[in-house]
């Protein structure tokens, strides 16, 4: 063993690459060689500096959809599909469709418990689970077109039903909380659920009844949309449709779940 | 994609850039996509775009201080580690008080090819093979840029610290 050995190898040895053997054999020589032992240290020293101080950044929401929506315009080609890893089907043949509104339909249980949590991000989180739990019962099981039809007359904002491309149905379901209003949308898409809570920006805005955390608004101010990612590996994803609070929540990593929803223009 | 917009943000040290960059990159991933080889690793590639693209437009615009005479580095090296005492908390002693920016600023003044092996295996975590692949070069050539890299990181931390009072006169290592 030799300096020149002992330096070949100190990046191995600071990054933990090496068997316990050799990595003992290389500190010994470090033990009898000041210089190689300061060596070692500045190497560590260096990176430690680097993981402690520089911390990475998550790509910004409005960067993210700045590019989303500039490369889907060329979406429905391979490459949007391969680079986004988002695979979109030709659409689903009739008797597939009949299986999916079975499959939604099974999702549900009679009565809807709305959570005693205010804060909108909170409640969508816990409606995701009772939709898995299946405490939650659609109250229509239709078309975009019904669904939307359906619960914009029973409440005061527009309702965002995103078409999905290998998704021909969705359910809907109406419910109050704290005397405002509320639309939840559900989708089945490739076995996974993707729940759409909605609100009127209003009643969100005013707060008390239904709120929202001044990290949301802020975002939503600034670009319209909020993403938070891995929370329980739920992706949430909230934005603003017309004069309506739309958060939604599913199992689907972030990057598929905001191309199902930017997928086609809502209607 | 949260790679790349790191990689980025290191590469041109301002979000404004970082962001067109990262946009640049899959803009000119669409424009390619037949060179793509399937089967092959998507986010080294990407990667690889996006390096290309910083060097053909953004260094043209940037003092980029892609030269360095690693020799006289390394006597610069040998000249602090013989005015530093042994000892065992030296990264404590060094570096404790240093701010994020001084070791942001610092690895911004290192030389392109250092700063990327540095930038993905001490913040990105990747492997030296992962590196390798993502560069093109032979792991051994990614073992010798991450030495040379932090060793020159280390002069720079070094001569922070030496400016702020935390290393000198009084404060021997």
């Amino acid at each position: 063993m030799n300096c020149k050995d002992f330096q070949e190898c100190a990046c191995d040895i600071v990054d933990k690459r090496l068997s316990e053997e050799r990595t003992n054999e290389l500190l010994q020589h470090a033990t009898v060689c000041p210089h190689c032992r300061y060596e070692l240290q500045a190497l560590q020293t260096a990176k430690s500096a680097v993981q402690a101080k520089i911390h990475r950044s998550a790509v910004p929401a409005d960067v993210y959809f700045s590019i989303v929506a500039s490369l889907s315009r060329h979406s429905g080609t391979l490459w949007f599909q391969k680079l986004f890893g988002v695979k979109l089907n030709p659409a689903l043949a009739l008797v597939v469709l009949a299986v999916m509104v079975v499959g939604i339909y099974s999702l549900f249980y009679p009565s809807f418990v709305p959570p005693d949590d205010p804060d909108i991000i909170n409640q969508s989180v816990a409606n995701y689970q009772a939709v898995i739990g299946g405490s939650i019962q659609p109250q229509l099981v239709s078309s975009n077109d019904e669904v939307k039809s359906f619960l914009e007359k029973q409440v005061n904002f527009a309702v965002n039903v995103p078409k999905m491309k290998n998704c021909k149905s969705c359910a809907g379901v109406l419910s109050i909380f704290n005397g405002v209003k509320l639309a939840h949308v559900v989708y089945k898409v490739n076995g996974n659920v993707v729940y759409i809570y909605q609100a009127n920006m209003d009643d969100v805005l005013k707060g008390g009844k239904i709120t929202l955390s001044d990290k949301v608004k802020t975002a939503l101010a600034n670009t319209n949309w909020y993403v938070e990612e891995e929370r329980n590996d739920k992706s949430i994803v909230v934005w603003r449709y017309k004069n309506t609070l739309c958060a939604a929540v599913s199992s689907l990593p972030k990057d598929q779940l905001i191309a199902l929803l930017t997928e086609k223009e809502t209607h | 994609m949260d790679i790349l917009y790191n990689y980025a943000l290191r590469l041109t040290g301002s979000t404004d850039d970082a962001h067109d960059l990262l946009q640049e990159t899959y803009l000119k991933a669409y424009r390619f996509w037949d060179k793509f080889e399937q089967g092959t690793n998507l986010r080294a590639w990407l990667f690889r775009i996006m390096k290309n693209t910083y060097i053909n437009i953004y260094r043209k615009e940037v003092k980029e201080p892609d030269t360095v005479d690693y020799d006289e580095i390394e006597s610069y090296y040998n000249i602090i580690r013989d005015e530093s005492s042994d000892d065992n908390d030296l990264q404590q002693k060094l570096f404790g008080q240093l701010l994020d920016d001084d070791v942001s600023k610092a690895l911004e003044t290192l030389p392109e090819e250092f700063r990327t092996v540095v930038i993905l295996c001490d913040i990105e975590g990747l492997t030296y093979e992962e590196i390798a692949e993502f560069l093109q070069i032979p792991v051994g050539t990614v073992r010798s840029r991450l030495h040379r890299g932090r060793k020159l990181l280390y002069t720079r931390l070094y001569d922070y610290a030496k400016e702020r009072g935390f290393v000198g006169k009084d404060n021997e290592l």
